[in-house]
């Protein structure tokens, strides 16, 4: 990925043909219309419902005075937070080219040149309750607009829930067929949902311009001062709007800082801001539209194409999360904080577009059950800010320790910068943190489950990795004992799989201990798996002699290729490698990990990390040798 | 599973009368906590649905609808549970053991063969006694809490926390077996019962004209002249005979006796006084249709008796939770689910199991339900259709036992059976009107069950079609080598395998890959008994084949945990000398790939290699030093 969007940057800064330049400059901010914006921008489904609501309570209508007051913090979230805080200062905060906590993680981890187990956490922190939010958006936006058929006939009332299933079960089963092809409809589509949105607030703007009086701060800070706990309550509702924002920071590998700027400040932030100008204007004059402020914004003719629009504008968000959690993810396991997953890529042309059949399985399976026990918007709404006010304040700390670190501001100039963000931010959680028992938990608690199996898949690998680094053996200290001892030598041919072609495969090891013998020829086998879709069959193989009976052979494959071993040693022929495959056979080394209960790890984490370790993605399945050709030596490991 | 044949036998057998009486009585008494606690819960809610359901929403009671119920309810209860429960499928045992498997391997043996219609069943029954085990725990449990609410509403909000918080401290405690609690639970059930058939008569006393629906025609007229809403309400009266179930699953425990004398004597009686009691109170006073179990109480009563309703319930989910263990265990005996982990808990029972994986999934699904439907009304829809289709999976099973194992003419088992079975189908279909308003559930964690048994079946049948062919036997490889032998290499090798008439896998790949043979090798085979300790000098069985080949046989007791090093230096008292430092132990591991030309469809093929790699595996608890062990996988493809 890292490359893919290197090059797209390089492309739109660099280069003298700008003509062309210009059009992809152009295409990618229409991508990130789509892929960027689509969470943000189904926002106005019901944020200001809920945040009226929680003003004014269901039964009394709200004054005017209610009304500007949450406009004016609607307004000034959107300002302060997405536009100042995200798109000014922290898209400059990039990891070579990808954004995401993660990446911010990274950073604030080389600054602090590796000490802080602080910034370690926090960054797991910010991961695990992006999967929370990444299971609560598909299922709340999907079903606040499916909601809006209540608002056409009441009776439809009792398909909300089913339908919304249906649509979400074939949002996530189409995800293994990659979603390159579709997306090119993202971005159009997501347009014309931004232009329907600010149509329709201009023309209730217009019929009572006295709501453009929001601009002033002043309402937004009088209304949070003078109602108490209400307020606060409000604000955690208010916070529905910038929900979403943290996935223009995530995306920034994929469609560079230019396009995402300006498809924020030129499109997505004029008709959010108008459209919730809109919602209160229609609710100053008609107070009993809570109901469904935003759909009764159109008129009736045009209820059911908006209704239309929005589910595909909400599918297209929900696409977004998920494309999130899998990158997401993927950095995970680099960084070493989950187990290796298989990743299956789904486009040529991209190396970012992945599809990870695990995750997308837990996502849905997760998404489904908030649909069956919230059944309504409104009561996953509560659930919704926990998730994005935490991973919030995890971002501004981490992008203080950047700033001040890495950029080398002073400490004072840092602070002064961020802090009063983070105390914004702060603000937030704490207005969100009253609705813990109305379904805040959901987030708390999946973010719980998620760091409790990172917490132990670092610890696990750590305990893991200082127990085999004794058995580690250099190879070619290995090679120069072996030639020089007497020992048994067989017939044929031994290849032995290592991921690392340093040090001695431990199949090897065993043979040597166990068998006590040498096969006449060895071969180390490493295999590669490049950023480049496809490897040509003169670069697929390298071999280099290393002494007596060994050589090591490395093998490259495109990430979109399915290794073939048998096939590509048949080239190794050409390059003066000599074997027979009826008398070779192929070791693979395996781990297989034992509870130690004397062990660092209380026994229901050796257990957990045992489950992960067994689950975890074998890469060696997909190589293709045939099976009686190959034995797998397995070492028993203790945690 | 032995020592309880032993305790039916020993009741059917011995001489000493007296003796046998206590224990017969003792057995009896001890029944009435495991196998009656679910069937004795269900006065909490029955009633109350089934009457409602008879009104029709937002109508009135009226007198015929209650006397229409209680006449529905008695019936069931002699027809259902007594005459076909307790008369006839109790006679049905396999060597002991009741339950929908236990009449699958009986039919399995009276047909002679496996047909896929009875294997269907046995799948279809297992599976739907699941989706109702799940929601045995929450809908109990939460009725019962409910009471409180009858007390004061104020109490309202605190139902779900607080059955929450009692169901996770039930499943917590699973792990430290039950034994020690279970002798409580007799006499709080027996309790129980007295209790709620003292209430009961004190309402009939104040009003006995309810005997009138001990008359058939009440309950027949009420369904064929509401139509639709009869066949609504059947479904809601079936809940009084959920649960009955359990005294089939549990016959293996406490022998058939001792279960029927329960029943007719004590815990009949006990609901049939209660359940016209509340008859009694809904027609005198019609508002009380409310919560008709806890206002048949006195105010003073109301919190023990939730105490009281509470402690029955979990008492009752208990045995839902031990049944679910032995099915499971029953399932991977018949090689419908895959190895799980056993552990025993209790030296004294060879029952008395935990299985780690059941538990959390059984708790995991019990909490989901609780979140979803949030009250018993609600829960109750979706628990007929489970419970009505095990039933009446367990009547045509019995119909094949009886006609074909029992030797009865066809039309002899048929005239038996068939008027129970019809009963049954009528339950079914009368349930599946509640599909949408919750039935589905159960129907799902059904079908998955299904899915995941039938795709073990088939996968585990083409790994064994693949695995035979390249299968040697032991003996003539020995022959073979010690005439022609391989290079020798120093060294003990040992080599576990579950099969000695078989070489081990690994041994084949030592030859094949690293073409030569230990100068000492020993083929270890660990068997477990069905008693809780093996004695020293019993634990070691050693033959000697050849010069180089030996075989030995390690026996290990269920409470024991198999440590091979310390069970090999007892070998050595047999002669045999070994030294661990220079002994490797060789296990054979199969690494299942899924292979797109296989009889399976993809997805089959994944859920097959998941499922097998999660299976347990007995040799992790073997306490091999790790570093002396190699792990010799072989790939195979299904």
């Amino acid at each position: 990925m890292q490359h893919a969007a290197r090059t797209e940057l390089a492309a739109v800064n660099g280069s003298e043909e700008s003509a062309r330049t210009k059009r992809r400059f152009w295409a990618l901010t229409l991508g990130a219309v789509g892929v960027v914006y689509g969470d943000i921008g189904t926002s106005p489904l019901y944020a200001v419902r809920e945040s009226v609501l929680a003003a004014a309570g269901s039964g009394t209508p709200a004054s005017q005075d209610i009304i500007l007051g949450i406009l004016s913090l609607i307004v000034w979230a959107l300002i302060l937070i997405v536009s100042v805080k995200y798109v000014a200062i922290l898209l400059r905060a990039d990891n070579n080219g990808e954004g995401g906590t993660l990446a911010l993680m990274a950073l604030a981890q080389r600054a602090l040149k590796g000490r802080g187990v602080l910034v370690i956490t926090l960054g797991m922190v910010s991961a695990a309750l992006f999967y929370g939010d990444a299971m609560i958006t598909p299922a709340l936006s999907v079903l606040s607009a499916v909601e809006g058929l209540e608002v056409i006939a009441p009776a439809f009332d009792t398909y909300v829930v089913p339908l919304a299933v249906v649509i979400l079960f074939g949002l996530f089963a189409v995800q293994s067929r990659g979603t390159a092809r579709v997306a090119s409809w993202f971005g159009p589509i997501t347009l014309v949902w931004f232009l329907a949105l600010a149509a329709a607030g201009a023309w209730h703007v217009g019929q009572n311009p006295s709501v453009l009086l929001a601009f002033n701060p002043l309402h937004g800070v009088n209304f949070l001062f003078g109602h108490g706990v209400i307020g606060l309550l409000t604000l955690g509702a208010v916070f529905l709007v910038v929900t979403g924002s943290e996935a223009l920071y995530a995306d920034l590998g994929h469609f560079g800082r230019g396009p995402i700027r300006t498809a924020w400040y030129f499109v997505a932030l004029p008709s959010l801001t108008i459209n919730y100008l809109g919602q209160g204007a229609l609710l100053i004059g008609q107070p009993q539209a809570i109901e469904n402020p935003f759909f009764l914004l159109y008129p009736d003719w045009a209820l059911l194409p908006m209704v239309g629009l929005a589910t595909a504008a909400t599918v297209i968000a929900s696409q977004a999360v998920i494309s999130g959690a899998y990158s997401l993810t993927r950095q995970a396991i680099q960084l070493g904080l989950l187990p290796r997953l298989e990743i299956r890529h789904t486009s040529e042309s991209q190396f970012g577009q992945i599809y990870m059949p695990r995750i997308n399985t837990l996502l849905l399976l997760g998404v489904l059950l908030l649909v069956v026990l919230f059944r309504s918007s409104g009561a996953l709404a509560s659930a919704y800010g926990i998730a994005v006010t935490g991973t919030m304040v995890v971002t501004a700390t981490l992008a203080l320790i950047v700033i001040w670190r890495s950029w080398n501001w002073p400490l004072w100039a840092a602070a002064a910068l961020m802090i009063p963000f983070l105390l914004i931010d702060f603000i937030f959680l704490g207005a969100n943190m009253l609705k813990v028992f109305q379904g805040g938990w959901v987030p708390l608690l999946i973010g719980a489950m998620v760091m409790t199996v990172m917490i132990t898949w670092r610890k696990g690998a750590l305990i893991l990795a200082n127990k085999t680094r004794r058995l580690e053996t250099p190879i070619d200290s290995l090679i120069d004992s072996l030639e020089k001892k007497e020992i048994h030598r067989v017939p044929g041919t031994a290849v032995f799989l290592t991921a690392d072609p340093e040090s001695a495969p431990t199949a090897l090891l065993h043979s040597l201990k166990h068998y006590k013998v040498l096969h006449r020829q060895n071969v180390v086998l490493t295999m590669i798996t490049e950023t480049t879709p496809r490897v040509a069959s003169a670069e697929r193989v390298s071999i280099e002699p290393l002494g007596g009976s060994f050589q090591r052979v490395l093998l490259r494959f495109g990430f979109m290729e399915t290794p073939n071993v048998p096939k590509a040693l048949g080239f190794a022929r050409k390059e003066g490698l000599s074997f027979d495959i009826m008398s070779t056979s192929f070791f693979l080394s395996r781990r297989s990990v034992r509870p130690d209960p004397r062990s660092g790890m209380p026994a229901w984490q050796d257990r957990l990390f045992i489950l992960l370790a067994r689950n975890a993605d074998d890469a060696s399945s997909y190589f293709q040798l045939s099976t009686d050709r190959v034995v797998e030596i397995g070492t028993q490991v203790a945690v | 599973m032995t020592p309880k044949k032993s305790d039916a036998q020993a009741l059917a057998a011995n001489g000493e009368s007296a003796e046998a009486k206590k224990r017969f009585w003792a057995l009896s008494f001890g029944s009435i906590g495991v196998v009656y606690g679910d069937i004795g819960t269900s006065p909490l809610y029955a009633l109350r649905e089934a009457v409602l359901a008879a009104a029709g929403p937002g109508g009135t009671v009226t007198a015929e609808a209650v006397l229409g119920m209680l006449s529905l309810i008695f019936w069931s209860l002699i027809f259902v549970v007594t005459l076909k429960y307790v008369l006839i499928l109790l006679r049905a045992d396999n060597n002991g053991e009741g339950g929908t498997l236990a009449l699958t391997a009986l039919a399995f043996r009276a047909l002679r063969q496996r047909t896929p219609f009875v294997v269907g069943l046995g799948i279809v029954g297992a599976s739907m006694f699941y989706g109702s085990t799940l929601i045995t725990p929450a809908l109990s449990v939460l009725s019962a809490v409910e009471g409180l609410t009858v007390a004061t509403a104020a109490f309202a909000p605190y139902v779900l926390p607080l059955t929450v918080v009692i169901l996770i401290m039930l499943f917590s405690v699973q792990s430290r077996g039950t034994a020690r609690v279970s002798v409580l639970f007799a006499p709080i059930t027996s309790l129980w019962f007295l209790v709620i058939a003292l209430a009961g008569a004190v309402e009939i006393a104040a009003n006995p004209s309810v005997f009138a629906a001990l008359n058939p025609l009440y309950g027949l007229r009420f369904l064929l002249t509401h139509g639709w809403i009869g066949l609504i309400t059947l479904g809601a009266v079936f809940l009084v005979v959920t649960g009955s179930e359990a005294l089939y699953n549990d016959l293996g425990h406490f022998g058939r006796r001792p279960i029927q004398a329960a029943w007719l004597f004590f815990v009949l009686p006990a609901l049939l006084l209660n359940y016209f009691g509340q008859g009694a109170l809904v027609l005198a006073r019609p508002e009380t249709i409310e919560n008709p179990f806890y206002l048949l109480y006195p105010d003073w009563a109301l919190y023990p008796m939730v105490a009281l309703a509470t402690a029955a319930t979990s008492i009752a989910s208990q045995a839902v939770i031990t049944g679910a263990y032995s099915i499971t265990r029953q399932a991977m005996q018949l090689g419908f689910l895959p190895r799980m982990e056993v552990r025993h808990t209790s030296e004294a029972l060879a029952g008395q199991i935990y299985m780690p994986r059941v538990n959390w999934l059984l708790l995991t699904g019990v909490l989901l339900l609780v979140f979803m439907f949030r009250s018993s009304s609600e829960l109750a829809a979706a628990y007929v259709l489970a419970v009505a289709t095990t039933v009446w999976v367990a009547g045509v099973l019995g119909f094949i036992v009886i006609w074909k194992s029992w030797g009865w003419r066809l039309w002899a088992a048929a005239a038996l059976m068939a008027p129970l079975i019809l009963v049954d189908s009528t339950f079914v279909i009368a349930s599946t009107l509640k599909l949408f308003q919750g039935a589905w559930l159960p129907v799902l964690v059904g079908s998955a069950l299904v899915l995941i048994m039938v795709t073990w079946r088939r996968g585990t049948r083409l790994l064994a079609q693949k695995t035979r062919r390249v299968e040697v036997p032991f003996y003539p490889l020995v022959e073979s080598l010690e005439k022609k032998p391989p290079p020798i290499v120093p060294g003990t090798a040992v080599f576990l395998t579950s099969d000695p008439e078989f070489a081990p896998t690994a041994l084949l790949h030592n030859l094949k890959h690293n073409k030569v043979l230990h100068e000492h090798n020993v083929i270890l085979t660990i068997v477990n008994e069905d008693i809780p300790r093996v004695p020293l000098d019993e634990r070691v069985e050693f033959t000697s084949v050849s010069k180089k080949f030996m075989q030995l046989v390690l026996h290990f007791g269920f409470m024991e945990r198999p440590n091979v090093p310390k069970a090999l230096a007892v070998a050595r008292k047999h002669g045999w000398t070994f030294d661990i430092m220079s002994t490797s132990f060789f296990l054979s591991r199969r690494s299942i790939r899924p292979d797109p030309r296989s009889g399976m469809p993809r997805w089959q093929d994944r859920l097959y290699v998941f499922l097998a790699h999660n299976a347990d595996d007995a040799s992790s608890y073997f306490q091999l030093p790790t570093d002396r062990v190699v792990e010799i996988g072989t790939q195979v493809t299904v």
